[in-house]
């Protein structure tokens, strides 16, 4: 048994001194990525994108192998912003990474991503969230390109509730025990400092979210369950446990689906959005087939399929080219005053607070 | 009739007076004496309800026609398994989930065969710290072989693909079979092999008509586990894969949208079964192997053999 210990140390150690050897941080250049000299020329070579498993499905991609046909696209998929920047930071290399706005403090604390150049993007400036600040670095350099996002409100059974309008309504006593808010620190916490009169729910301090976090221990009661997952919160409507509840449009969408009579509403504090792009990394070798992948994102044609697939569609010259049945959905005027969800700096206090709400 | 209650009456001996059979006792008695049987098989089925219940829940729920899991039963349907038919990339990442788990567990099963060899049957110095070594694996996280991993080979250059992912899953997963296979040669009694080589065999003639057939039923069971493992790894399939990826790393990459579940959960249903299957086949194969062998050991004690 000693020697198993040793053994297991020893091991341990190693691994430990592998990784300080050499996965510190990119490594790589952080300079803005230079424009292609010829963007309308075909891609050629190999580009390496490394994104969410949803974002790299064949509806999307096939008609870009199609358009650059000397271009071998190879896709990796990971199934966090955490997960990929340990990935990347550990040497794995990678032309275009997925980024979300909520997430991606791993990959700019470690110098993984660099600044875009809108101009070689020809619908950047189209796009939703395009003139966010959360999309900058310190410099103002633009970290990624948003692709996709997701407006996050107030779903309510319609035959259950009438006239709902604000995050305040979540608290309303009429509604005491058939109410659910999302498990997630961020949103959270978002939408009770909404209720709560507090204009900028990311970036609260540490004593508004003890506030918060005070309102929601105070009136536990009212809350039914806080899912942890689209799929829960859906059973929880389907079951009629549930009636009102804070959650994204698609979730609305899937539960109505389902016989479910509900409506997605955004309240009039505002409406929370997270944000997902494509951004360059340090370490891309073909900038300029990078670039043609973020063009090719971007464009109405790229943001109409995405839109078929349940996602907003970024670009809004796109919404014509959706069928009729999607084109509710995919408007991102849903999007209009959004408050982008960012990484907050008191995070670990965000997610300290909702350990202690969720545990009573 | 072949129930407990339905057994031949005893043959009484000398007395005269047969002891009353099962039936004539009190009803009372007769429980009390089947209680052991009962609770057992209480527990038999608790733990079969709680070890099973999930996967069969997943199961049953990969034909109900509502994207959301959970009751009201919307109708049968198979549309879950069409669409996970119909989709490349899930049918790509179980080929490949396929190849790497096949290479490894031959990979293991020679390694770990032949390290176990040397570590029962060799007398060198530094063999109890090598046997550690070995053994430290099975318990250093996979997230740290998988980090570690990666940094090696992006270190020295090679660029990550399946053999990558199939190289540091073999790193873990044939100390596995070293400590089976290890315990199937340490309960193999050595004077057989001497008697082997007395009546005039070579040492290849020992291994082969020996050895290997006595320690068949130990290399089986490994195979499964070296399989399982390394079809069910995520973490070092994440770390050291390139762009072709296995088939828990797709669906830990695309459980972002819920829609996606029904899907997952339907190809996950037919590993499961796959699975279940194979490791049925094996349990058939290491007993038949058993019975050939003449070996006093049952296949459970064959496959906790390493625990022992």
């Amino acid at each position: 048994m000693k020697t198993l210990r040793f053994g297991a140390l020893a091991l341990a150690l190693l691994a430990l001194a592998i990784a300080g050897c050499g996965g510190s941080d990119g490594g790589g250049d952080t300079s803005v990525a230079e424009a292609p000299t010829d963007p309308d020329a075909p891609a050629t070579g190999t580009l390496k994108v490394f994104a969410y498993g949803d974002t790299l499905v064949d509806e999307m991609l096939d008609p870009f192998r199609e358009q650059n046909p000397d271009l071998d696209l190879k896709t990796a998929t990971f199934n966090s912003n955490k997960a990929a920047a340990a990935k990347l930071a550990g040497g794995f290399q990678a032309d275009v990474v997925e980024v979300c706005a909520d997430e991606m403090s791993p990959l700019v604390a470690r110098s993984l991503l660099r600044p875009l150049d809108p101009d070689a993007i020809k619908h950047f400036d189209k796009l939703a969230f395009s003139d966010a600040e959360q999309l900058r670095d310190a410099e103002g350099g633009i970290l990624f390109m948003p692709a996709s996002a997701g407006p996050h409100g107030l779903i309510v059974n319609t035959d259950e509730v009438q006239g709902a309008d604000s995050y305040a309504d979540l608290f309303d006593p009429a509604y005491a025990d058939r109410a659910a808010i999302e498990s997630t620190p961020l949103t959270g916490i978002g939408v009770t400092a909404l209720s709560l009169g507090m204009d900028d729910p990311m970036n609260l301090s540490a004593d508004e979210v003890e506030q918060v976090k005070e309102e929601l221990i105070s009136k536990r009661d009212q809350f039914r369950d806080f899912p942890e997952s689209d799929a829960s919160m859906a059973n929880l409507f389907k079951s009629g446990e549930v009636v009102i509840a804070d959650g994204g449009r698609g979730t609305a969408t899937t539960i109505a689906k389902n016989g479910v009579p509900v409506e997605w509403i955004a309240p009039k504090e505002g409406v929370l959005s997270w944000v997902c792009g494509l951004a360059i990394t340090s370490n891309a070798a073909n900038i300029d087939a990078a670039y043609k992948f973020l063009n090719y994102y971007a464009s109405p044609e790229a943001q109409a399929i995405s839109a078929q697939q349940g996602f907003i569609a970024m670009n809004p010259d796109a919404l014509e080219l959706v069928p009729a049945a999607d084109r509710e959905n995919a408007d991102s005027s849903a999007l209009e005053n959004a408050i982008p969800e960012t990484q907050p700096e008191e995070e670990a206090a965000y997610d300290r607070a909702w350990q202690e709400v969720v545990a009573g | 009739m072949t129930g407990i209650g339905a057994e031949a009456r005893p043959i009484s001996i000398g007395s005269g007076t047969a002891p009353p059979s099962e039936h004539r006792l009190p009803f009372r008695r007769r429980l009390r004496r089947r209680m052991p049987a009962i609770a057992s098989w209480a527990l038999v089925g608790f733990a079969l309800v709680l070890l099973f219940g999930p996967v069969l829940m997943l199961a049953l729920f990969s034909f109900n026609d509502s994207s959301i899991i959970s009751l009201p039963w919307e109708g049968f349907t198979t549309r879950w398994y069409e669409e996970a038919w119909n989709n490349q990339q899930a049918r790509d990442a179980i080929v490949n989930s396929l190849f790497v788990a096949a290479l490894v567990t031959a990979g293991s099963l020679v390694l770990g065969t032949l390290a176990a060899w040397g570590l029962t049957r060799l007398r060198f110095r530094g063999r109890a710290a090598l046997a550690g070594l070995h053994g430290s694996v099975l318990v250093v996280p996979w997230l740290i072989i998988g980090v570690a991993g990666l940094i090696f080979f992006s270190e020295i250059g090679v660029a990550l693909s399946l053999t990558t992912v199939g190289l540091m899953q073999l790193v873990v997963t044939f100390p596995l079979v070293v400590a089976i296979v290890s315990a199937g040669l340490v309960r193999f009694p050595r004077s057989i092999e001497e008697a082997a080589v007395d009546l005039g065999a070579s040492q290849g003639q020992m291994i082969r008509y020996v050895v290997l057939p006595q320690i068949a039923p130990s290399l089986a069971a490994a195979g499964i586990f070296a399989f399982a493992w390394s079809f069910n790894n995520f973490e070092i399939s994440f770390f050291t894969g390139g762009f072709e990826q296995t088939f828990p790393v797709w669906v830990f990459s695309i459980l972002r949208q819920s829609e996606n579940l029904p899907m997952v959960n339907a190809v996950s249903t037919v590993i499961a079964l796959a699975q279940i299957l194979a490791v049925i086949g094996a349990w058939q194969l290491i007993k038949r192997l058993s019975r050939r062998r003449g070996s006093q050991d049952d296949a459970i004690q064959e496959l906790m053999g390493a625990v022992r």
